[in-house]
């Protein structure tokens, strides 16, 4: 009577052990051969079309049944690495820059040359796509970074068209503070805002082969950078960002849902934005490359690469994995994909998708004034957190002088030559 | 006059368990909004009763079989927890030997252990015994985590607690298996109802180890199917997660409310008596 | 009683066996990578010391040292005072025990992650509940940057931790009540001994037990703090809320395998060293039966 509830308790889980042990060991009864992909793509708020596309994928390619495994962002390491040092990870896997240089190094990706998707693929990518000159993955997406614009905020301030040079942005972000609305929101709490912002800047002044060359020893963070820095460092002084704010504010909380609501007229952030952005507010927005250069220039704006496919080196599947990635990368497929993120094309034959909002962005991309990312194109696994620590200081201690901040740079972004 | 100053500290309490439940309040109100008004003014009242915030999170999140699999999983882990730690805490507070308390203080190192320094191996260790997508062996692994904080809550209480019962036990012929099942575990019982609802809590609300174990969706608990269903960074949609964390969060309160009845009893009709 | 060897051993034994399988021989394997330059997960190079040797001139490391026994320091002294003064409270009124005991422990029973974004929103300094609420009751030069300024930051996460668990102690504390013999506490009434006196030469020493848990387990746990972290700051502003655990999980999302288990390693030795410290002196004054 006494111990009645722990019985109770302990008789459930016999009864769970008994079930469970059951479930396990229930046998596989076609002969379909079943391929599993891992993502940090394809649920909830990071839909990216997968749903649809891998519902068309098992259409296409009746013998195989699809196993997809949606993992979010923050635990796709935990949740990868194991499973590929125990060499039994999902057959397909999703990988970004970082992933595809660590564990191609490491042995666990196998190599795609001579696969038709890599061929497909546009040289410019083959650096990002692998390590050593092998090559481990098919990049399926460019994302542009880029300036966010309430143009109905902007009108209503008696601003017509949104800016396209430094002067310009200046006086359009001077006119907004004088009129009691918000200028550019930062939402620095995360590291994003910030480096986002001067990631945008260094693309009006830095070398598109600047990257290549640091990590070669041959350049430093020097004038081009210098000149990005003081932009920064001039929004400060003005009174028009204030850092100690950017500091305090939230990725999720803050900078877009105050966006949305209509409350500050631009906000730096990627392409990937734009379709939820689009569904959540009711302002007319538009996303633009970066007004960051003299007078009558050209606004430009930099993309990095985004998601990407590798196989796992170890994988049963290799025909079945091979099929799901060329089918991923067939026009159709890849054009619903880069749509859902309003990226660009990666590959030859596939088009970048057509999205009014981004219509500046794309002219950008036409004109040659979409650059590689710096940053992200760097070698070492920790150059973007080094880089990221040294602006977020910027913000910390906003009287650091543009040279202090180059130092700073120099001596904790270390350079790292291409592993041969 | 001691009952005005009853009243008037209990009317202070229930202000103060209020305060304290702001924030959750806060979530439950905008938890029937819409982004948009959200975004407007993040501190209001929803405009009208929206359900399809909850209906949209019941449908993609797989809700009532991750309810089933997290209750399934946490009752029998929290079930052989008690069991299997209190006998072992039992025997280290009664041994008065030099290993014994090596014994207990191997267990309480294992409170300190951070989950990355052997989340890796725990996972190669799985798979090399074929436990993967395997719920007992999840159960197992939960017990394991779990038997450092009962000894050490268990053999604190054990210590405290007069010995007398015990020995009467023994001199009237009892041995150790039934003096262990008659006269310690109801004698533990306010420890263990209190132990209950902490291990509870951190298997329900634990992503580690299924994220490392359970691979299959069909085998996902409650709480790693809303991880997986806001994310943790960027682009959180608030009148999704809102609702996914209530949902989430319902059950196991449910299950507290159902129990604590018993946990109370077990409490008052423990040690004391 | 007691317990013969062979019958003590055989009552361990399945607890053991199941720690030795899953915790021990684990953690065990895990060590063994903070010696090398493992990149991923298994395998790399041993190195010997190196990971170590990198750790003690690293800065980050030393801050986040700080970082985590400052907000081990605050969430254990706060966390146990409150919940003290809360079981405190519950016991002196059985009629609201019930209810208000499930109200303050809802808060223990969410994913952090949902915490962890509501604090992020009270606290925001663009429209944020906190901060509204005090230019509503006339603290208008008080509000701030609670989580942006460096000074700030570390203890509004640890507030919002003691906000988390305090019903999670206070429940404790009660059980601790509860296991005061009846005739104690009635004796003290026929003393005459109320309130504070009662508290302090009664309540105070036989909840010795509950406080040895309950101190013990918010130390270990407020040492491992990452969940908050993540969720709340990711570390910033500069290293100001940075604590081991995080930069743990940091050097893993890099790749730095071999160093991230070596920090590790120094957070299990830190923690063992302050339980063992912790468990020895207050099982001094816990009172033998």
């Amino acid at each position: 009577m006494k111990n009645k509830l722990i019985m109770v308790a302990a008789a459930a889980a016999i009864v769970t052990l008994g079930l469970a042990g059951c479930s396990a060991s229930s046998p596989a009864s076609t002969k379909k051969t079943t391929l599993t992909v891992v993502g940090w793509k394809g649920q909830g708020a990071n839909l990216a079309d997968i749903p649809t596309l891998n519902k068309a994928f098992e259409k296409a390619y009746p013998n195989i049944k699809l196993d997809y495994t949606y993992v979010d962002d923050s635990n796709y390491t935990t949740y990868n690495n194991p499973r590929l040092a125990g060499g039994d990870a999902a057959d397909v896997i999703m990988v970004d820059t970082p992933e595809i240089r660590s564990w191609g190094k490491q042995g666990y990706l196998a190599n795609l040359s001579g696969l038709t998707a890599v061929s497909e693929q546009d040289s410019t990518y083959k650096a990002d796509a692998g390590v050593g000159g092998e090559t481990y993955a098919v990049v399926s997406e460019s994302t542009p970074v880029g300036l966010f614009t309430n143009l109905d905020l902007l009108k209503k301030d008696g601003i017509n068209s949104a800016p396209t040079d430094w002067p310009t942005f200046i006086k359009d972000l001077e006119t907004l503070k004088s009129d009691g609305d918000g200028g550019l929101v930062l939402a620095q709490k995360n590291l994003f805002g910030g480096s986002a912002i001067m990631k945008l800047m260094a693309s009006n002044f830095v070398a598109s082969d600047w990257a290549e060359n640091y990590d070669a020893g041959n350049t430093t963070f020097g004038k081009s950078w210098g000149q990005s820095i003081s932009e920064l460092k001039e929004l400060f002084d003005k009174g028009l960002v204030d850092p100690k704010l950017s500091l305090g504010l939230d990725e999720n909380v803050d900078a877009p849902p105050q966006f949305e609501a209509g409350k500050w007229a631009f906000m730096p952030t990627g392409s990937w934005e734009l379709s939820t952005l689009k569904s959540a507010t009711k302002e007319n927005i538009a996303f633009i490359p970066f007004p960051g250069g003299a007078k009558g220039s050209q606004p430009k704006t930099f993309v990095f690469v985004g998601t990407g496919w590798a196989i796992n080196a170890k994988t049963k599947n290799s025909a079945a994995a091979k099929d799901y990635i060329n089918f991923m990368s067939e026009p159709k497929q890849a054009e619903a994909y880069l749509k859902a993120d309003s990226a660009f094309s990666t590959l030859k034959d596939v088009k970048s998708p057509n999205v009014p909002e981004d219509a500046a962005v794309v002219k950008a991309a036409a004109d040659g004034d979409m650059l590689p990312s710096t940053i992200d194109d760097l070698n070492s696994t920790g150059a973007a957190t080094a880089f990221n620590t040294a602006i977020e200081n910027l913000f910390i201690n906003p009287s650091l002088t543009t040279s202090d901040e180059l130092k700073t740079l120099n001596s904790t972004v270390t350079p790292t030559p291409p592993t041969k | 006059m001691v009952k005005v100053k009853q009243s008037i500290s209990g009317v202070l309490l229930i202000v103060v368990t209020v305060l304290v439940l702001l924030p959750i309040l806060l979530v439950i109100v905008n938890s029937f909004r819409t982004n948009h008004s959200l975004a407007v003014s993040p501190i209001g009242l929803p405009t009208s009763l929206d359900l399809s915030n909850f209906g949209y999170v019941i449908t993609h999140m797989n809700f009532f079989r991750g309810v089933g699999i997290s209750t399934l999983i946490t009752a029998s882990s929290v079930a052989l927890i008690l069991l299997i730690g209190s006998a072992a805490s039992w025997a280290i507070a009664r041994t008065t030997r030099r290993w014994a308390s090596g014994v207990y203080r191997l267990f309480i190192a294992g409170l300190t252990i951070p989950v990355f320094v052997m989340a890796t191996p725990l996972y190669l260790e799985a798979l090399q015994l074929g436990l993967l997508n395997n719920l007992v062996a999840v159960i197992l692994v939960y017990t394991a985590f779990n038997m450092p904080f009962a000894v050490f809550f268990y053999t604190s209480f054990l210590r405290s607690v007069p010995q007398e019962l015990e020995e009467a036990a023994a001199i009237d012929g009892c041995g150790p298996l039934r003096t262990y099942w008659h006269i310690i575990l109801p004698m533990l019982r306010p420890s263990s109802a209190a132990m209950a609802v902490f291990i509870a809590i951190s298997i329900w609300n634990d992503v580690t180890v299924p994220l490392l174990l359970l691979d299959s969706q069909d085998v996902q608990p409650l709480t790693l199917s809303i991880y997986s269903f806001v994310g943790t960074e960027g682009g959180i949609q608030q009148s999704q997660l809102f609702p996914a964390v209530l949902l989430a969060t319902l059950p196991l309160f449910i299950l507290f409310l159902v129990f604590q009845r018993y946990i109370v009893a077990g409490i008052s009709a423990g040690v004391g008596k | 009683m007691r317990l013969t060897t062979r019958a003590a051993i055989l009552f361990m034994l399945p607890a053991f066996v199941l720690y030795a399988t899953f915790i021990v021989f684990p953690t065990l394997r895990g060590i063994g990578l903070s010696f090398t330059d493992a990149q991923g997960v298994v395998g790399g190079n041993f190195v010997g010391l190196d990971n170590y040797v990198r750790l003690f001139g690293d800065p980050a490391v030393l801050s986040a040292l700080l970082n985590t026994l400052v907000f081990a320091v605050i969430v254990t002294v706060g966390q146990n005072v409150l919940a003290l003064a809360l079981a405190y409270w519950l016991q002196s009124l059985p009629r609201l025990q019930a209810i208000a005991r499930a109200g303050i422990l809802l808060p223990s029973m969410m994913a952090f992650i949902a915490v962890g974004f509501v604090w992020n929103f009270i606290y925001s300094p663009i429209d944020g509940p906190l901060d509204s609420v005090m230019n509503a009751v006339g603290l208008r030069g008080l509000e701030h940057i609670w989580l942006g300024d460096p000074t700030t930051a570390l203890t509004a996460v640890a507030v919002t931790n003691i906000w988390m668990y305090m019903g999670y102690s206070a429940t404790i504390y009660l059980a601790g009540y509860f296991a005061i013999p009846e005739n104690i506490m009635e004796a003290a009434k026929i003393d005459g001994a109320t309130g504070w006196a009662r508290f302090r030469t009664v309540d105070w020493p036989l909840l010795a037990p509950a406080l040895t848990i309950n101190v013990t387990l918010t130390t270990i746990g407020s040492l491992r703090v990452f969940d908050p972290i993540l969720v709340m700051t990711g570390g910033g502003p500069g290293n100001a809320t940075q604590s081991l655990s995080y930069l743990v999980y940091t050097n893993t999302t890099q790749f730095q395998f071999g160093y991230a288990t070596a920090i590790a390693v120094v957070l299990l030795v830190l923690t063992v060293i302050v339980a063992i410290t912790q468990t020895t002196i207050f099982r001094r004054r816990e009172i033998e039966w």
